[in-house]
């Protein structure tokens, strides 16, 4: 049954206080290690992108560079093996008018120009076995090159150009033919090289594009759960933290109805005691006072007992004086029988005699208006006022003053006693029950005071409003107790 | 005594709702040969319907009476036959309730005290003819005249200071406290004192009140 709520969203019905006070779970934890796996996938990312770059950076001055530098030495190659190509021709040509001899030079120079070149590509270019096995063929058919240049030049010192131009046709040309075959070779394995960097290049690129479009849809996922989670968390303690606001206006207002219940309750037993006081017990001590008297006046001849009835009559008498007071401080007869304005002003009267303190009461406007179950309240304030006054002010005089608006009474209670602090919290002065009062007469009273000698004295002023004629002023007096 | 024992005795009412405190009274009427107790009754309605069939001289009739209170009775026998006399048996003696007695028409009003009741006494006072009061509440209405509005005469104007009938006539002329205290150059509580003074001595504790008297008085002119 209660698991039904326990996700908290649901609304509790209120006389379940247990499920909303359960504690409410903390979202901080997860919602940090969200926090944290978004981080670190960053902070792995970054990582891995940084030694991507320099891969790549490593990787084009390493291999695309050397690949660069060794395509120029080969073009180098090429280009001295079409230069050969065309001074063997001329040397094999017979119309040829320079003498043979003169070309050696030429010769000699493009073959260390070709071995250097080869030096150097072997230097720079990316080793291979492929193109390792291509140098070498390359080198050894140089070199083979060279032996055919010198044997045939030495033919040419001995003079016979038409056996050098054989020779250069039979041995000279083949070699040729290889070294460019062997050179074209190199370029294309070169150029091989040149593509398979770029597709690698292209495929890192890929790669790193591929993994940052997988992080971002990685991240976004991670920062939508987080977000929704935290949006989840949100709503749901905002939820718990109504509901229980909800739950502590009602209980409050609860608690409020069931003080103005005790207070009409208390009322409400007041008004009975002081009736069974008054018309009960005050009526049985007056029959008793009567037949005493009566009895008094039959036993004139005992001088002794006529004393003692008169005793008697005068104990009876007394109590019945004790009664009727307190009764009437209880629940004042007058304030049914005559009204708000009667009682302050015989309440007054009865304050100034039992303190000494003079009370002085001015009523301004019309008649109050209000219920005798209103004006109770009222009477209790001022009469909690006033035993204040008497109590704890040292107060010389006192003024009870009453304001009739149209739509409010104004009553005031001041004295030009000591004062008090009334923002220390203890209540000693039933000021709790006064503006409980005031509350359940949808008033406001508010208390001017301040500690001092000289004088300043306490003002505690009570305002009500005065419901039109139609409305009942008093909300409770539909719901009485019986 | 100016009645004789042959005389005709009065005739009397009890109306109280408490059957001991009702024995008690009957029996100090009875113990009088004046008097007669003709019917009794124990709430305010039998008591009125009562009374128009016997007609007696004098109703004893308490002041809280169930039904019908007692003071709205005493009016209902009162209007039926003016000529009947009440007599009002009370615990209060706040002023409100003797003066509404008494305005009701009622011609005694006596403190249900042990002590002091002396109720035949004011049954044939009121038989007479008088007006009958116990002596607290004569004390108290007395004491009420004294300070209050009701007296005869300017003797509680002239028991004020100078001060304090400037107030009077400032205060019936329309200023506040505060404009009274620039005035007089006095502070705005001394006003409040003299204001409250006046008021206790002239036994009025309306502003409204206040004015009136002090235009009776000449002291402002009514606009």
């Amino acid at each position: 049954m209660r698991s039904n709520l326990e996700n908290g969203v649901a609304i509790a019905p209120a006389d379940v206080p247990g499920d909303s006070l359960r504690p409410i779970p903390s979202p901080t934890f997860r919602l940090g290690l969200g926090l944290g796996v978004i981080l670190s996938t960053f902070a792995i990312f970054a990582i891995y992108a940084t030694r991507q770059v320099r891969w790549l950076e490593d990787f084009q001055t390493n291999v695309v560079e050397r690949n660069r530098r060794a395509s120029l030495q080969l073009l180098r190659l090429q280009n001295d093996a079409y230069l050969l190509a065309v001074s063997l021709h001329d040397l094999a040509l017979a119309s040829n008018a320079y003498p043979i001899r003169d070309s050696q030079p030429q010769f000699t120079r493009l073959e260390s120009d070709m071995q250097d070149a080869l030096e150097r590509e072997g230097q720079v270019a990316v080793s291979t076995p492929l193109s390792d096995a291509k140098q070498a063929r390359l080198a050894i058919a140089l070199q083979q090159f060279r032996a055919s240049t010198d044997q045939v030049f030495s033919l040419a010192a001995g003079g016979d150009d038409a056996r050098v131009r054989q020779a250069a046709r039979a041995e000279m040309e083949p070699r040729r033919v290889e070294i460019s075959e062997e050179v074209s070779e190199l370029l294309r394995l070169n150029d091989q090289a040149q593509d398979e960097a770029a597709q690698r290049i292209s495929a890192v690129y890929s790669g790193v594009k591929r993994d940052v479009v997988l992080l971002t849809g990685l991240l976004f996922l991670l920062a939508l759960g987080t977000g929704l989670y935290t949006f989840a968390a949100n709503r749901s303690t905002f939820e718990r933290l109504q509901h229980l606001t909800d739950q502590l206006r009602a209980q409050s207002e609860q608690l409020r109805k069931l003080s103005w219940k005790l207070i009409d309750v208390q009322e409400d037993m007041l008004r009975q005691v002081s009736r069974d006081l008054h018309d009960e017990f005050g009526q049985i001590l007056t029959g008793i006072g009567l037949m005493l008297r009566r009895a008094g006046q039959r036993a004139t001849a005992d001088a002794a007992l006529v004393d003692q009835l008169e005793e008697v009559k005068h104990v009876a008498a007394e109590t019945l004086q004790r009664i009727r007071e307190q009764s009437q401080m209880f629940r004042p007869a007058v304030l049914d029988d005559f009204g708000l304005e009667q009682t302050l002003e015989w309440l007054a009267g009865v304050f100034e005699k039992q303190s000494g303190t003079p009370v002085h009461f001015e009523w301004n406007g019309v008649e109050s208006a209000l219920p005798a179950e209103a004006s109770i309240h009222v009477y209790r304030v001022v009469q909690e006022a006033l035993n204040n006054v008497t109590r704890h002010s040292k107060a010389t005089e006192a003024w009870v003053t009453v304001e009739r608006r149209d739509h409010e009474l104004q009553v005031e209670i001041r004295d030009d006693g000591t004062g008090f602090d009334p923002s220390s919290g203890s209540d000693g002065l039933g000021l709790t029950g006064m503006r409980e009062r005031a509350q359940h007469l949808h008033g406001i009273l508010t208390v001017d005071s301040q500690t001092s000698a000289s004088g300043h004295g306490t003002a505690v002023r009570l305002r009500v409003p005065l419901a039109p004629a139609s409305q009942a002023p008093l909300r409770a007096s539909a719901e009485k107790v019986v | 005594m100016d009645s004789t024992p042959a005389a005709k005795p009065i005739r009397v009412f009890l109306a109280e709702d408490h059957a001991l405190v009702r024995q008690g009274f009957r029996r100090m009427l009875e113990d009088d040969p004046r008097l007669q107790v003709v019917g009794e009754a124990s709430t305010g309605v039998a008591a009125v319907q009562q009374c128009a069939r016997l007609k007696p001289d004098v109703v004893v009739m308490d002041i809280s009476m169930p039904e019908l209170g007692g003071l709205e009775a005493a009016a209902e026998i009162l209007k039926a036959d003016p000529d009947i006399r009440v007599l009002i048996l009370s615990m209060y003696s706040n002023p409100a309730y003797v003066k509404k007695a008494f305005d009701i028409g009622a011609r005694g009003y006596i403190l249900k005290d042990a002590l002091e009741v002396d109720l035949a006494q004011a049954v044939l006072a009121l038989s007479r003819g008088e007006a009958y009061m116990s002596a607290a509440i004569s004390n108290l209405m007395i004491e009420n005249l004294k300070t209050g509005s009701l007296q005869a005469g300017g003797d509680a104007f002239d028991t004020l200071t100078l001060r304090e009938k400037e107030v009077l006539q400032l205060i019936a002329g329309g200023k506040s406290n505060k404009e009274i205290a620039t005035l007089l150059g006095i502070s705005p509580n001394t006003v409040a004192v003299h204001r409250a003074h006046v008021m206790d001595r002239l036994g009025i504790h309306r502003t409204a009140e206040l004015v009136l008297y002090a235009v009776e008085k000449g002291l402002v002119q009514p606009k």
